[in-house]
């Protein structure tokens, strides 16, 4: 069962307008985008944004069909909560459940409640997907330490990254070492030798990760890192910078307009 | 010749109370090649592991060019001893070979061109310069050690030490590392390397170090290997060569050959007769 390595910068290497985006202007612009599209209250501006975040994942190539997959892991849970938030709201009920000593509505102003926050996730979750399929992990950090976020954080991230794969590493080995050992789990996962099994394998893959860890830290150290982030491409801030991420905030400020109901004139 | 390297009656103990290391001392003077040797568990990492002050000595001292390593200059000794650890899995962490043998260069604050010079015929010298914009963990493991090397050779350190360099190098690979290894001796560098191959050892190294259960059986030249004594209590073997010759060079009085070229040399002089 030869399992796929995760590997976040997989589209950090494609080339396009927005990976060649200044990464610090990329942020920055793409958080107030964010800030605003969690503050929309109508679908109208919602499904706005929601257009124009899918035709910039467009314009940066990304692959749709890879995306939706990712996409597909936040999926359950944002619909469990979405399926219970129309009967949470009052309103006019649509239909209601008798559970016996209690009733739940469907209401109408839940369902609208419902869609705004599908659509106000789907956003949030595209726009990150957008930042950081399109920069490479090292320059995201990078440019965050630049953005004047403290140092704890960028070396919590960073290392939380690297010791992310030496972690599903260590678990691959041993699921193999274990495999190839005849190691079979019993039907019931509860079974006193699986659980023990797995319990002790738990506790070892702690240890190991740690331990290879610590390794990995000399082996840096021994490489001259003083627990900086050094990154060979000099970031400069160019025009067409500055007018991307100008665009980004206007369309994120049209999309507050479209909210407000500002283009009620445009209809009929 | 100057000592570049003097260990001095140094002791380490593991945080679990293993003690790895008890009382070694040794010199390696400038320019040398050595090999360290000895059966596993013997403590060989954890020495190389003082050798740039990534382990400090608990007790006794490590000398790098007459300078004692402490908390305040581990960071130059750093720029000037090169460790290429025993698993590459536990080196190499960038997202792409090339990020990764760029890593000691940017920490060095270099300038751009000079890495991507230094970083170019480095992964040329140890034959990965094809496999740059791939992801390390996805390589094979000798590919992956041979990234390790090349992350450190990118460097230039004046001491090169590697744990166990040619192990998973295919033999090409083998040659192809010593090579370089040599180049870089000739260019004035030391180098050290922990190994088990006695054979190779015997062949390249210029001074022989055995290390057992933590503490030096012997500093000395390739002479060593073939001391019945010595390599008995190292858990070592003779050099294939020198097992060949051992009858023979014994009865006819004759110094045990130890490597391959003095092995030939004496089998020519005996079937000329
Ligand atoms: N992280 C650790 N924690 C505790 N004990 C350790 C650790 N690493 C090594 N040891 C112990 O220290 C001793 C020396 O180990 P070391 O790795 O230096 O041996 P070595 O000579 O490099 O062996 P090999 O030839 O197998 O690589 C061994 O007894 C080993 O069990
Ligand atoms: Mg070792």
């Amino acid at each position: 069962m030869p399992q796929e390595h995760i590997h976040l910068d997989e589209f950090a290497h494609l080339k396009s307008a927005f990976h060649r985006f200044d990464p610090r202007v990329k942020l920055v612009s793409c958080l107030v985008f964010l800030v605003i599209v969690v503050s929309l209250k109508s679908t109208e501006g919602l499904i706005f944004a929601l257009s124009v975040i899918c035709l910039f994942i467009l314009g940066a190539h990304l692959p749709a069909v890879r995306i939706l997959k990712r996409l597909g892991l936040i999926i359950p849970v944002v619909f469990a909560i979405g399926i219970f938030l129309p009967f949470m709201q009052p309103g006019i009920p649509l239909f209601s459940i008798n559970l016996g000593f209690f009733t739940l509505h469907f209401t109408d102003q839940g369902v609208q409640v419902s869609i705004l926050f599908f659509l106000r996730v789907f956003c949030a979750a595209l726009l990150i997907i957008l930042v950081t399929y399109t920069t490479p992990f090292h320059i995201l950090l990078r440019s965050l330490s630049d953005l004047k976020i403290p140092k704890i954080f960028t070396h919590l991230l960073q290392f939380a990254f690297r010791y992310f794969f030496v972690l599903s590493d260590e678990a691959q080995r041993m699921q193999r070492a274990r495999r190839s050992r005849n190691f079979k789990p019993a039907k019931n996962f509860w079974s006193r030798q699986t659980l023990s099994t797995f319990g002790g394998l738990l506790g070892i893959l702690f240890i190991r990760s740690y331990e290879r860890g610590e390794r990995v830290y000399f082996a840096m150290m021994s490489r001259g890192f003083k627990g900086e982030i050094r990154v060979l491409d000099d970031l400069h801030i160019q025009g067409k910078d500055i007018a991307l991420g100008t665009a980004i905030v206007l369309l994120g400020i049209v999309s507050l307009v479209f909210d407000q109901g500002g283009f009620g004139w445009l209809q009929f | 010749m100057a000592a570049i390297l003097e260990i001095g009656d140094l002791f380490f103990r593991y945080h679990d109370g293993t003690p790895a290391l008890k009382g070694v001392s040794l010199s390696i003077q400038q320019e040398e090649k050595v090999a360290i040797l000895g059966p596993n568990g013997a403590g060989k990492s954890t020495l190389l592991l003082h050798f740039n002050g990534i382990h400090l000595p608990q007790q006794g001292f490590v000398r790098v060019d007459g300078e004692e390593i402490s908390q305040d200059n581990e960071r130059q000794v750093r720029s000037k001893v090169g460790l290429v650890f025993q698993d590459p899995d536990d080196q190499v962490f960038s997202a792409t070979v090339w990020d990764d043998v760029a890593f000691g260069p940017l920490n060095m604050g270099l300038k751009r061109k000079n890495i991507e010079e230094r970083v170019s015929s480095a992964l040329q010298a140890v034959g990965m310069w094809e496999y740059r914009s791939r992801a390390p963990h996805h390589l094979s493991y000798g590919q992956k050690k041979r990234v390790a090397i090349a992350g450190v050779l990118a460097m230039s350190p004046d001491i090169i030490v590697l744990d166990e360099p040619a192990a998973y190098l295919d033999p090409a690979g083998q040659d192809a590392l010593f090579a370089i290894l040599d180049d870089l001796h000739r260019q004035g560098r030391t180098i050290v390397i922990a190994t088990h191959d006695i054979d190779m050892a015997a062949d390249w190294a210029t001074s022989i170090i055995l290390l057992k259960d933590g503490q030096i059986l012997a500093q000395g030249g390739t002479e060593l290997l073939v001391q019945d004594d010595l390599v008995g209590a190292a858990d070592l073997r003779f050099p294939l060569v020198s097992q060949v010759f051992q009858e023979v060079a014994a009865a006819l009085d004759l110094p045990l050959p130890r490597t391959v070229d003095e092995g030939k040399k004496m089998l020519f002089k005996l079937t000329r007769h």
